[in-house]
């Protein structure tokens, strides 16, 4: 048994030295003319990274800004009711293939006609993802507290009992997590921190995909008191 | 009596571009772009075409006066000897906690008009140090959003002109529209400055720089009214910029070299855009222009900024090879 460990611990090396190896050369000879200082250190989910990449070079990051805080005049992407009406580049599409040419701004949003599909995705895919996270920061700067459960209980019956219930997956939620686990788990679910698998049987999964997608829009627009009241509501499910 | 660019005038702009061809002269000694014991410059100075920088090609440095010795590190770095100075590389800021937009713009205001000329005395030996002279001086004199729709005043107006001398630069350009160019009109002069005008690619405004004609129409306040001709925003607004420099080059002090697509489209790295780059370098060649090329990027690169520019300023030497 000892043995086992030690070959099993020796392997786990081996392995681990090969995969850190690849990945350093790869990162290196992929990375050596990249911008860390403005683009920032690339992200842990290649295809979200891929969109960042995309977001920069065609340079929506020069006006809105690498984490959608704007520069100049730009309009501030999180806080923009067209991203906020999106859902798959429905309403981002147009805006880019067009631009915004009649403006009081100095500067017209250009037109990005040429663009494939495929990058217009990329593009809103990353807005979205960006959006979020400066919403999660925002909201996360101060601790947990709880806010008005009754108002928490009317935003779950609006945003959530599709597909939450309080006396099935979600009984007794109050009594596992703290206010601030909650509040975690609110924001983003522990089953949605990785990146989606390319597994089949996990990447044909409508309803985990859905889900992702849920409350990936949800973040993006939560208020602070949207979070302290449904923290509030999820801590009277005993 | 020719204008003047750098106070001198085209025919010294002529034998100083020959002689920076040929290496054998720096522009020390030279006019109010005097740099005392500052390394030999004309490295910008390429088969008689002055280059300079728009510092917003450094997309990650803030432009504050904190970053100002990175920024010239910046324009050392990537050959150049001419940059145009945007005024928040030099001023302080006022806004922070509990200081609201109008307050921290008032408080601007009152630094204006009271800076010593010493402060900005020393900013300009920090360029002169590093063999760059700071061409023009980009501040929006108008009651933009960049003002928190604050006008200037006259007192103001003087001090920005006054700043901009001490830099030693030659004129003061900015982005406003045509109500505000009028206004501003009067002052270069008094300085023996230009007022150099921006165009973007905004056709919707009647009040904006955009067209030919609207650059016709700012020229008409006064002579001392300026292009700072943008070729991307001009070729965005489906203007014709060789067209443009033909008719309109004595009114030309610089440009900012760029590229984009045309019907409104997107900004595009060099050769990429329908800019014609290459036409305008050879233009401005041999018909010894004396308009300094500013070169200027908006589109997107994963490269660092002083890389991206190194392309491009290398662009250019190839299409006047």
């Amino acid at each position: 048994m000892k043995k086992m460990n030690i070959q099993s611990l020796f392997t786990l090396c081996l392995l681990t030295g090969v995969v850190l190896l690849t990945v350093d050369s790869v990162s290196a000879q992929s990375r050596a003319d990249y911008d860390y200082a403005f683009i920032g250190d690339p992200l842990p989910d290649p295809l979200m990274q891929l969109n960042k990449e995309t977001y920069v070079l065609y340079g929506c990051a020069y006006c809105h800004g690498i984490n959608l805080a704007p520069v100049g005049e730009a309009a501030d992407l999180r806080t923009s009711p067209i991203v906020a009406a999106d859902v798959n580049a429905n309403v981002i599409e147009p805006v880019l293939r067009n631009g915004i040419p009649q403006t009081p701004k100095s500067s017209p949003m250009p037109q990005f006609s040429d663009l494939s599909e495929r990058e217009i995705q990329s593009i809103a895919a990353y807005i979205h993802y960006a959006r979020a996270q400066a919403r999660y920061e925002d909201l996360t700067k101060e601790p947990a507290s709880a806010g008005d459960p009754v108002a928490g209980g009317i935003y779950f019956e609006q945003h959530c009992v599709s597909c939450h219930s309080g006396r099935r997956d979600l009984e007794g939620i109050g009594n596992r997590y703290d206010v601030n686990a909650l509040r975690e788990e609110v924001l983003v679910p522990a089953r949605f921190r990785t990146p989606a698998s390319f597994k089949l049987d996990r990447r044909n999964d409508t309803e985990v995909n859905a889900g992702r997608a849920k409350h990936q829009a949800l973040l993006e627009n939560y208020t602070e008191p949207n979070i302290k009241n449904i923290v509030a509501y999820l801590q009277t499910l005993k | 009596m020719e204008r003047t660019i750098l106070n001198l005038t085209r025919r010294d702009f002529a034998k100083l571009a020959l002689a920076g061809a040929s290496g054998l002269v720096s522009l020390s000694g030279l006019g109010s772009c005097s740099r005392g014991q500052a390394p030999a410059a004309n490295r910008s100075l390429i088969h008689g075409v002055q280059f300079g920088v728009q510092p917003f090609c450094y997309h990650d440095l803030v432009m504050n006066h904190e970053n100002r010795p990175e920024l010239i590190r910046r324009i050392v770095q990537n050959g150049f000897d001419m940059v145009e100075l945007h005024a928040t590389w030099c001023e302080p800021k006022f806004n922070g906690p509990g200081v609201t937009a109008v307050e921290a713009r008032e408080k601007l205001r009152e630094w204006r008009v009271t800076a010593p000329a010493t402060y900005y005395q020393s900013i300009r030996k920090e360029f002169d140090d590093a063999g760059i002279s700071i061409f023009t001086y980009y501040v929006n004199m108008d009651a933009s959003y960049q003002n928190v729709g604050i006008d200037y005043t006259d007192a103001e107006i003087e001090a920005t002109f006054t700043a901009a001398k001490i830099l030693g630069a030659s004129g003061c350009i900015g982005s406003q529209g045509l109500k505000a160019t009028q206004r501003l009109a009067s002052f270069p002069g008094k300085y023996g400055m230009f007022m150099g005008v921006h165009n973007h690619s905004n056709l919707s405004d009647p009040d904006a720089l955009n067209t030919e004609e609207s650059f016709i129409k700012a020229f008409s306040f006064s002579p001392d009214i300026m292009a700072t001709f943008d070729t991307r925003h001009f070729t965005a607004a489906n203007g014709d910029c060789l067209a443009f420099l033909e008719k309109h080059h004595a009114r030309v002090r610089n440009i900012h070299l760029g590229d984009r697509r045309k019907n409104q489209g997107r900004s595009a790295p060099f050769g990429q855009g329908d800019a014609p780059i290459i036409e305008i370098l050879r233009m401005v060649r041999d018909n010894k222009w004396p308009i300094v090329v500013m070169l200027e990027f908006e589109h997107g690169t994963l490269r660092t900024g002083v890389e991206e520019t190194q392309l491009m300023f290398d662009y250019c030497k190839r299409a006047l090879a």
